[in-house]
């Protein structure tokens, strides 16, 4: 198995800086929305009451103004002159009052003087107006007010103006009044306090819901009518498609409403700056943070990595490479007990090296005696059969004429029974010669090596019908040479073991049942009782005068299908057939 | 069977087993091969022939075999030393060495190759069989091939 990599580690790594990051991220995002949201809250509070004293301060403002005149107007309605006017109008009186209202009317404010009858008929003006000879607005009060009253605005000659009206008080009689027209003062000093009092980009409204509209500079279009009635400050976007923030208050004692309205941009202003800095700050914080991060992951995974590649060290097979430990954390205790288990891994490894070395000697030496025996076997047992078979042939052939007949049978057996030995030992050597040799795997075609060996055994003279049946592409990775025996043995096996048959099928194929290879015959087949002996050397199921063999074929085939990792096994009955399943695995053990 | 084959040349027999002696005689004798047969029991007695030392010391160093049969499983000093022996010296570098051995082991028909065998023969354990392979080798060696000048007898 091949030892992971580093890859894993540089994920790591990032994966910390990136979890740090987005921690960091999502703190300063949250930190920055919160305070954002105080500050804009904070600002549109501030805003709120700096309509409402500024309203009041405007209110204040012209409040005394009219005040002054209505204090002077409740005199002048009870003066003695106005009312024996209104009570006997005639050329005396009239000429009384009209010399008190132009006393009156010397003020630049006032622009004239009337007085009134109940029904609203003019019985007398007088005034710049009327020196001048300039038309005046009519004027509407709310009628049910007692006392003092104020009108909305009206356009006059010189510009806006307005009008307060009082009875005067007549005992017995419907009440007439006296109505003062003034203009309204917008001097650039007292637009200037005004202005300074609600800020250059606000616009200010006053008026009458329904009436004219003023900025005390001149006639404006009013409010939008839902808004112009007094009340809190709200959002809303204006005439001119600007966001603001607008209030409206009452001015006590007139039917006038001051309206302010802060454009968006002057009320955010503080918020929103504050919003950029800790845009700033929030950006700083994270590069800080990255760095802090990725300083702090480096450190622990270069640890972690090393620790990684003295793994990969020890795991490619160098066991003395040890982790390098530094100071008191997790990561160092790690090292620590890694080495600790690195020691162990050493040591046993180093016994098992030990272990290896003795016993591959002890088998070297185990080998090498085998082999010397089998040498010995070789060279020392044929020698003396060669003598007995050689002299017993002697005997035979030089004083055969001499001999009884049954001594002459007696040799003939001791020479046979000396060839049969000598088959025996060669088939000995071969069954161990084959166990030592090397073994060369490679692609072999099974279906080829069965076709030659058929081709091999083949005799037309023989006079026997056999079919033989190989199954085209049999393929395996193993030791030609060897699979060469293997198929050789079990179809000269299948071969003899139907020859006393006149016709006879033999069959090479794949068994997908058992995942095996197989060659089955038709022929004499075997008790399945001793089926355990078949693969037994020198073990024979049939008597050698049925069919011939040293019984160390199938040992040789169970040898070498071993030698590959494979099994093998038959199946068969007597009078029936045998099949031999193999199986040649392709991993080497 | 094949006419009389000349007599001229020895034959060096090295071989332990006296059985295998007397069966290569016989086999030599049956197919009619008369040449002269010297055995040696061992390795060393094959040097001390060839070398003309010990027991043939006072031999002719110009009689040189004209075959060596050469077992390879012998006393003292093996086969395979004998015949590297053979061909180290000067003397018997050409001569032709037949192995005639029980071992059929492939190691021991590579390094008799390689250390210079003219010819590596089985023994059969069938005598028939035994018979046929010395008749041929006999043919062939002693009949057929023409020896390397040197070898040939003075007249």
């Amino acid at each position: 198995m091949q030892a992971p990599r580093f890859i894993k580690m540089h994920r790591l790594r990032w994966r910390l800086v990136a979890a740090f990051v987005g921690f960091l991220v999502v703190v300063v995002a949250v930190f920055s929305w919160a305070a954002y949201r105080a500050a804009r809250d904070g600002a549109v509070a501030a805003a709120s009451s700096r309509l409402e004293a500024v309203s009041g301060q405007l209110g204040a403002l012209l409040q005394g103004n009219i005040t002054s005149f209505m204090t002077n107007t409740a005199d002048v309605a009870n003066d003695p002159t106005l009312r024996a006017f209104v009570r006997a109008p005639s050329t005396a009186t009239r000429a009384s009052a009209e010399t008190l209202l132009d006393s009156l009317s010397t003020s630049d404010n006032v622009r004239a003087i009337e007085v009134r009858e109940p029904d609203g008929g003019v019985l007398l003006t007088r005034g710049r107006a009327v020196r001048e000879g300039s038309a005046l607005p009519a004027l509407t009060f709310e009628s049910d007010a007692n006392g003092p009253r104020v009108s909305g605005f009206a356009t006059y000659q010189e510009g806006l103006g307005f009008g307060v009206s009082l009875p005067i008080q007549a005992p017995g009689q419907e009440p007439y009044t006296l109505v003062y027209h003034v203009g309204l003062n917008t001097s650039p000093e007292a637009v200037a306090r005004v202005s300074d009092l609600i800020g250059g980009h606000s616009a200010l409204y006053l008026g009458v819901p329904g009436g004219l509209w003023t900025n005390l500079v001149r006639e404006v279009p009013g409010p939008d009518p839902e808004l112009a009635p007094p009340g809190p400050a709200r959002w809303h976007v204006n005439a001119d498609g600007e966001r603001v923030l607008g209030a409206g208050a009452p001015m006590t004692g007139t039917p006038w409403v001051v309206r302010v309205e802060f454009p968006e941009a002057d009320v955010l202003a503080t918020p929103r700056s504050l919003a950029t800095r800790l845009a700033w700050i929030g950006v700083l914080t994270l590069m800080v943070g990255a760095l802090l991060a990725w300083v702090f992951s480096h450190r622990i995974t270069r640890r972690l990595s090393n620790l990684s590649a003295v793994a990969t060290a020890i795991a490619s097979g160098d066991y003395r490479r040890r982790v390098v430990t530094r100071g008191d954390d997790e990561i160092t205790e790690l090292g620590l007990n890694f080495n600790a288990m690195a020691d162990k891994i050493e040591g046993a490894h180093e016994r098992l090296e030990r272990q290896v070395a003795s016993r591959t000697a002890k088998l070297e030496a185990a080998n090498q005696e085998l082999e010397a025996f089998s040498y010995s076997v070789s060279h020392d047992l044929r020698a003396p059969l060669r003598a007995i078979h050689g002299f017993s042939r002697a005997v035979a052939e030089n004083h055969g004429d001499s001999l009884p007949d049954s001594a002459a049978s007696d040799l003939q057996r001791v020479c046979a029974a000396a060839e049969r030995m000598g088959m025996l030992i060669d088939d000995l050597l071969e069954l161990s010669r084959l166990a030592r040799s090397e073994m060369h795997r490679q692609r072999v075609d099974l279906s080829e090596i069965a076709a030659s060996v058929v081709a091999d055994l083949h005799d037309p003279a023989s006079g026997r019908d056999v079919e033989v049946k190989i199954q085209p592409d049999l393929g395996a990775h193993a030791d030609r040479r060897l699979v060469g025996h293997v198929l050789g043995n079990l179809i000269e096996n299948a071969w003899k073991f139907t020859s006393k048959q006149a016709q006879s099928l033999i069959e090479v194929g794949w068994a997908p049942a058992h995942e095996a290879f197989f060659v089955r015959d038709d022929g004499a087949g075997f008790d399945p009782e001793y089926v355990h002996k078949l693969f037994q050397p020198f073990q024979r199921l049939h008597a050698a005068n049925e069919f011939e063999g040293t019984g160390i074929g199938l040992a040789l085939v169970s040898r070498i299908i071993h030698r590959h990792g494979g099994r093998v096994w038959a199946e068969g009955a007597e009078g029936v057939g045998a099949t031999f399943y193999f199986t040649l695995p392709d991993d080497v053990s | 069977m094949t006419a009389q084959i000349s007599g001229e040349g020895i034959i060096l027999l090295v071989e332990d087993n006296p059985d295998d002696q007397e069966l290569t005689r016989r086999a030599l004798e049956e197919n009619d091969i008369a040449n002269e047969i010297v055995v040696a029991h061992d390795g060393a007695e094959a040097l001390d022939y060839l070398f003309c030392k010990g027991r043939w010391a006072d031999r002719d160093p110009d009689i040189q075999p004209q075959l060596v049969l050469l077992d390879l499983k012998l006393p003292k000093v093996d086969g395979l030393e004998v015949l590297q022996r053979i061909r180290a010296d000067e003397r018997t570098a050409r001569l032709p060495v037949i192995v005639l051995t029980s071992s059929r082991e492939e190691g021991d028909v590579a390094e008799s190759y390689g250390s210079g065998a003219n010819s590596y023969v089985r023994k059969p354990v069938d005598f028939s069989e035994f018979r046929e392979a010395v008749r041929q080798v006999g043919l062939y060696w002693l009949l057929l091939n023409e020896p390397p000048p040197r070898l040939r007898r003075s007249p």
